[in-house]
């Protein structure tokens, strides 16, 4: 029997790219208990969160207009890593980005290309809600 | 008359066993990575032509990020090195030459498509 809609946990997906949104959308539907939301920006991003009930939020870090760390740190101010944990995602891969995205506020970081378990491992540890 | 054979690389553009490793080995993946390129890369590359004929250099930047994070799916080095330095170029407001690496990054495209499709063609026609 298949999980209503209502049942999954909306992870939102914040990328520009959308050939990235689609490969992050398409891991994630391996799970029956996630459904997967994509967006383009931040401003898309934090409209979603007003709109729908997410329980994570993929981002990528480098956007066009406000950097991904930025959206971070606006979304820090209202959502608590535990309320909402933060996966930042990124091709670059400098220590600084690191450290720069933990400080921010993210719970965990995940480096393109995405690799299939290490995503969902990194998903369902940062999460108790899908557990 | 036979048509001419397409050129094949044989899958020496890109890293066939690490991408579909990557993935899983999950052919629905795998199918639905290569499609979903096949259908955006030129997309992609007409962004950074534009912002290099426009003079954006952000706009380079974060396009070159883009398709150089695209072609890391498939670890296709070539492809990704030049990506990397038009995004490198695009970060240090470096204008010079722009357009011969643009050229040599599209011909690495299309090699890759070419490489991508043949693959394609293996894995569905099994």
């Amino acid at each position: 029997m298949r999980l209503p809609i209502n049942k999954k946990k909306k992870i939102l997906i914040v990328d520009d790219s959308a050939f990235d949104q689609r490969l992050a959308a398409k891991i994630l539907s391996s799970r029956e208990d996630l459904d997967p939301v994509c967006v383009s920006s931040g401003d898309e991003c934090l409209e979603a969160l007003k709109e729908n009930n997410i329980a994570m939020i993929l981002m990528d870090i480098m956007m066009p207009g406000k950097y991904g760390t930025q959206i971070l740190m606006d979304i820090r101010k209202t959502h608590s890593p535990i309320e909402l944990p933060i996966i930042m995602v990124t091709a670059k891969t400098d220590i600084s980005d690191v450290v720069g995205c933990i400080e921010s506020g993210a719970n965990d970081f995940l480096t393109k290309p995405l690799n299939f378990e290490v995503t969902m491992a990194r998903i369902l540890y940062c999460s108790p809600i899908t557990r | 008359m036979n048509s001419p054979k397409r050129q094949s690389f044989r899958y020496r553009t890109f890293q066939k066993d690490r991408f579909t490793e990557n993935l899983g080995q999950t052919t629905d993946l795998i199918v639905d990575t290569i499609s979903s390129f096949l259908s955006t890369y030129s997309d992609q590359l007409a962004k950074i032509e534009t912002a290099i004929t426009t003079g954006n250099l952000q706009d380079l930047e974060i396009s070159a990020h883009a398709l150089k994070g695209a072609v890391s799916n498939f670890y296709a080095d070539e492809a990704y090195l030049i990506a990397w330095k038009l995004e490198q170029m695009g970060h240090d407001k470096v204008t010079t030459d722009t357009l011969s690496l643009f050229q040599q990054l599209t011909v690495a495209i299309n090699h890759l498509t070419l490489d991508l499709r043949d693959f394609l063609d293996e894995i569905t026609n099994k």
